[in-house]
């Protein structure tokens, strides 16, 4: 039995929806800015991707990330769809604000008060959980969601995946030296880090059974997943790869299909020097000889962090319906290794493979592979 | 509490060495000393927990196991250390050893560097049945051949719960899961957190409650 997608919405730093956001991997341009909201002093990149339009007048960035996917999921809700949080930081930003301001933040960035709110703006009663695996989380819900929908612990499940840019995060990455001097360039043989971004997520997976009795629309299908850790450093990934090939591996053979069967990947691609590096050896190991449209859109919107799990799926889901895959944004000269599996530009893909993969990995050394398809 | 707390921290990283408990540890858990209270006591409860199940690692061995934690206090509690040090070095530097940790998984994934735990690892908690949706998520995973063992641990400011739960039978119809707890409130010094350690260790040979 294969999970079903009925509903999503996504908020990214190209604008709301799927359709802009396509358009905008599609043009190549990305969408980073100046940061103008906090000192950068600490660091040389200076350079963020933020979603446009959103309310200032809420608690927090986060929440004005994902309070109008949500509006546009809430009508399609069912009352006892269990729910899943993914987030990496949460609304650290609350937490930020006492601290500057010298009152004690006690647990003001909980995320189980998140998790609180999205009860509240969408009335569902099942199950909740706050799902956190670093940059994999949103992958890792998207998983969980599977799996309880495939062992009938649920019928439906909200996945909710959102991080905003915060001074916290920017500091973060810069103490690890992580951050892009100009902006991300995943593959590219001139890449030096990634861009921070943000974005807010959320998808409705369903029984397909259920799914067909209430006459919904099944957008995509959760064909197959795989979760495993590198065990090897903190914040450097298995320089061989092994770790996320094992979750590609897993994910293949939870869906049943041979890599061939494979018509294009979205990367994790974050414009690290090693995480890319990770990633090709990973795909050299599990599709070899075959050429595979590997792509990262996190040029184009950042990386998302929380969200990236559940956005990257959603674009590699609704890839399945269009003749071409985006460019990978921000490259311009690809790595050596990694010359035959990525592009500057658009490129057509195999409509008779009927099946897309999206990989994540992340701090800690966790890795994910989720496999959509029609 | 939270003075305690990082009063507590401060007194670990005076630099005691549980690898002169050799039968907690199969070898030394490199950086051991400079891990974050959580993290020392995340690697403990794994330790007793695998020792408990009857179970060893050796040092470059992989093991298909999971490790899911809940428990966002230790996470809250690094969120705010990283910050106010960013704070007090007037916004101008961060450390990387202070954010690392400022993860909710990550000082799990220091436990599953030390025992090369290659399974499935995330936090997961829920809001109305932390332990229990924790455990269950644990024997899910290995229910669906997602992993071979799977620990959760629950983690609050001053404890670490670790319960390694494994399918022993090609059936799997029986789950052998042996909880033991780790309190690190108590670790004062080094003497006293042998001491707890050791009576734990010595227990493991009594017979365990079923959860």
């Amino acid at each position: 039995m294969t999970p079903v997608i009925t509903n999503a919405d996504i908020i990214t730093p190209y604008g709301h929806g799927l359709t802009d956001c396509w358009q905008g991997l599609m043009s190549g341009s990305p969408t980073f800015t100046p940061l103008a909201s906090f000192s950068t002093d600490f660091s040389a990149a200076k350079r963020v991707a933020l979603a446009p339009a959103l309310d200032p007048g809420e608690r927090s960035r986060l929440l004005s990330l994902l309070r109008p996917v949500l509006r546009k999921i809430i009508p399609a809700l069912p009352a006892d769809a269990a729910v899943l949080l993914a987030t990496t930081t949460g609304e650290v930003v609350r937490m930020e604000q006492c601290l500057i301001n010298h009152t004690d933040p006690k647990d003001v960035a909980d995320p189980m008060h998140l998790l609180n709110w999205i009860r509240e703006q969408t009335g569902v009663t099942g199950p909740g959980s706050v799902i956190s695996a670093a940059c994999a989380s949103s992958s890792t819900a998207l998983a969980r969601a599977a799996d309880m929908i495939q062992a009938e612990e649920a019928e439906a499940v909200l996945v909710v995946g959102g991080d905003a840019v915060s001074e916290f995060v920017l500091a973060g990455f810069a103490t690890l030296m992580a951050l892009a001097s100009e902006g991300a360039r995943p593959f590219d043989r001139e890449r030096d880090g990634l861009t921070v971004g943000e974005a807010g997520t959320a998808a409705l997976i369903m029984h397909p059974a259920r799914a067909c009795r209430e006459s919904r629309e099944i957008i995509g299908s959760i064909r197959g997943w795989g979760l495993a850790s590198d065990a090897n450093h903190m914040t450097g990934p298995s320089r061989d790869g092994s770790g996320l090939a094992e979750a590609v591996t897993r994910s293949l053979h939870k869906a049943k299909l041979n890599p061939t069967d494979i018509r294009s990947v979205c990367a994790h691609g974050t414009g690290t020097v090693y995480n890319d590096a990770m990633e090709i050896k990973a795909f050299q190991s599990v599709f070899g000889d075959q050429t595979v449209p590997v792509y990262s859109v996190k040029g184009g919107t950042g990386h998302t962090m929380g969200a990236a799990g559940l956005l990257e799926a959603l674009i590699a889901n609704h890839s399945l319906s269009q003749p071409e895959v985006p460019p990978s944004v921000g490259l311009q000269e690809p790595d050596s290794e990694a010359r035959q599996w990525v592009s500057s530009l658009p490129r057509r893909t195999d409509p008779r493979k009927k099946a897309v993969m999206s990989t994540n990995s992340g701090f800690g050394g966790v890795n994910s592979s989720v496999i959509l398809g029609q | 509490m939270h003075g305690t707390c990082l009063s507590a921290v401060h007194n670990l990283q005076a630099a005691y060495d549980f690898s002169e408990i050799p039968e907690l540890f199969s070898y030394p858990v490199k950086n051991f000393g400079r891990f974050p209270e959580s993290a020392k006591a995340v690697c403990g409860a794994c330790a007793l927990a695998i020792k408990a199940a009857g179970k060893s690692y050796q040092k470059g061995e992989k093991q298909n196991t999971a490790l899911l934690n809940a428990g966002f206090a230790p996470t809250a509690m690094m969120n705010q250390t990283f910050f106010r040090d960013y704070l007090e070095s007037g916004r101008t530097m961060g450390r990387g050893n202070l954010f690392i940790y400022t993860l909710p998984t990550s000082p799990a994934a220091e436990a599953s560097i030390h025992f090369g735990l290659i399974g499935p690892s995330f936090f997961i908690e829920s809001d109305t049945d932390p332990l229990g949706g924790l455990i269950r998520t644990g024997r899910s995973l290995c229910d669906t051949d997602q992993a071979e063992n799977a620990i959760c641990l629950w983690q609050d400011l001053d404890t670490s719960f670790a319960v390694l739960m494994a399918s022993l039978s090609p059936a799997k119809q029986s789950i052998d899961f042996r909880p033991w707890l780790v309190n690190s409130a108590n670790w004062k010094t080094p003497t006293q957190a042998k001491q707890e350690l050791s009576e734990n260790l010595q227990s493991i040979s009594k017979p365990n409650p079923q959860l």
